[in-house]
């Protein structure tokens, strides 16, 4: 998608509230997918999306605007969904594993197969995991993974396809096909 | 997602856009950083400053210097100051001096029976 041109004249004439309203206008939706793709609850990803637009925000008099205002907001919405699952994890001892949580959010009415999908993955390390959910939900091709996350093609491939093998190996499956 | 089951509230986006934008309202932009970094040239400008005031002074000996360029009021003062470094024989036959002050007390036979005594060895 093509960013208005006129967001980088505001950016550089100072009116970020402006520019701000716009890409709240424009990238809500998909930041949001974005991070609940990656988070699966609703209530993390609410929490994700309003960090990552007050991170934006406090930012944005500093943003140079070598990349497009997506690439870079996308970058910021991943990494701090990345921090809240490493920080999830650490409670995951005393709450419980993935699966707990995601039964008890409302707004997942998965079935028994995906339910059980989504346990398996919430459960592979977090670069396989990360790899895997941007293929499966979004269909991020692998060069603009590598873009976001600063890893080389060859090594987000590997990583997915051990996702891929640990989750046919724990769903007793002969083939997986993400799309 | 949402074929695979993942559902939002009613009314989230609509809400939700309404919460982002009074963002701006709660929270302070950061200040725009200076592309230049004045602090650094602040402190290359007083580097130059203290090297143009105090100029260091050439630790190098002077190749050129001759003996005769020397005042003699300096070599007075010089040798005034420190006379057994310029002749340290008369430091050396000051000690002599008074290592062999009591030679006089030697009997002259005594001296012969010693140099009878050890001749040999050096024979």
């Amino acid at each position: 998608m093509q960013e208005p041109g006129h967001w980088k004249e505001l950016l550089s004439s100072g009116k970020h509230q402006v520019l701000f309203n716009a890409l709240v206008d424009t990238y809500t939706e998909r930041l949001y997918w974005h991070l609940r793709s990656m988070l699966f609850r609703h209530d993390w990803a609410d929490d994700a999306l309003q960090e990552c637009y007050i991170k934006t925000w406090k930012a944005l008099p500093n943003f140079r605007g070598e990349s497009a205002f997506y690439t870079w907001m996308y970058r910021i919405a991943t990494n701090e969904a990345l921090a809240l699952l490493k920080k999830e994890k650490r409670f995951k001892l005393q709450e419980g594993p993935l699966d707990f949580n995601l039964k008890s959010d409302p707004y997942f009415e998965g079935d028994a197969i995906m339910q059980e999908l989504m346990t398996v993955v919430g459960n592979l390390p977090d670069k396989q995991q990360t790899v895997f959910k941007l293929k499966y939900f979004q269909d991020m091709p692998f060069k603009e993974m590598s873009d976001l996350l600063e890893t080389s093609v060859g090594a987000l491939k590997a990583s997915y396809h051990h996702a891929n093998e640990k989750i046919k190996q724990s769903l007793n499956l002969k083939d997986f096909k993400t799309s | 997602m949402e074929q695979k089951g993942f559902k939002i509230p009613e009314d989230y986006f609509s809400q939700k856009k309404a919460d982002l934008r009074s963002i701006t309202e709660s929270h302070t932009a950061a200040q725009k950083k200076d592309h230049y970094p004045w602090h650094w040239f602040a402190a290359a400008a007083v580097i130059a400053l203290a090297v143009f005031l105090f100029p260091f002074e050439s630790t190098e000996t002077d190749e050129s210097w001759e003996f005769s360029d020397l005042q003699e009021a300096e070599i007075i003062e010089f040798l005034s100051e420190d006379p057994h470094a310029v002749y340290p024989e008369s430091f050396v036959s000051f000690q002599l001096e008074d290592s062999l002050s009591n030679d006089e007390d030697l009997d002259a036979e005594l001296i012969e029976n010693y140099l009878n005594e050890h001749t040999i060895d050096y024979l």
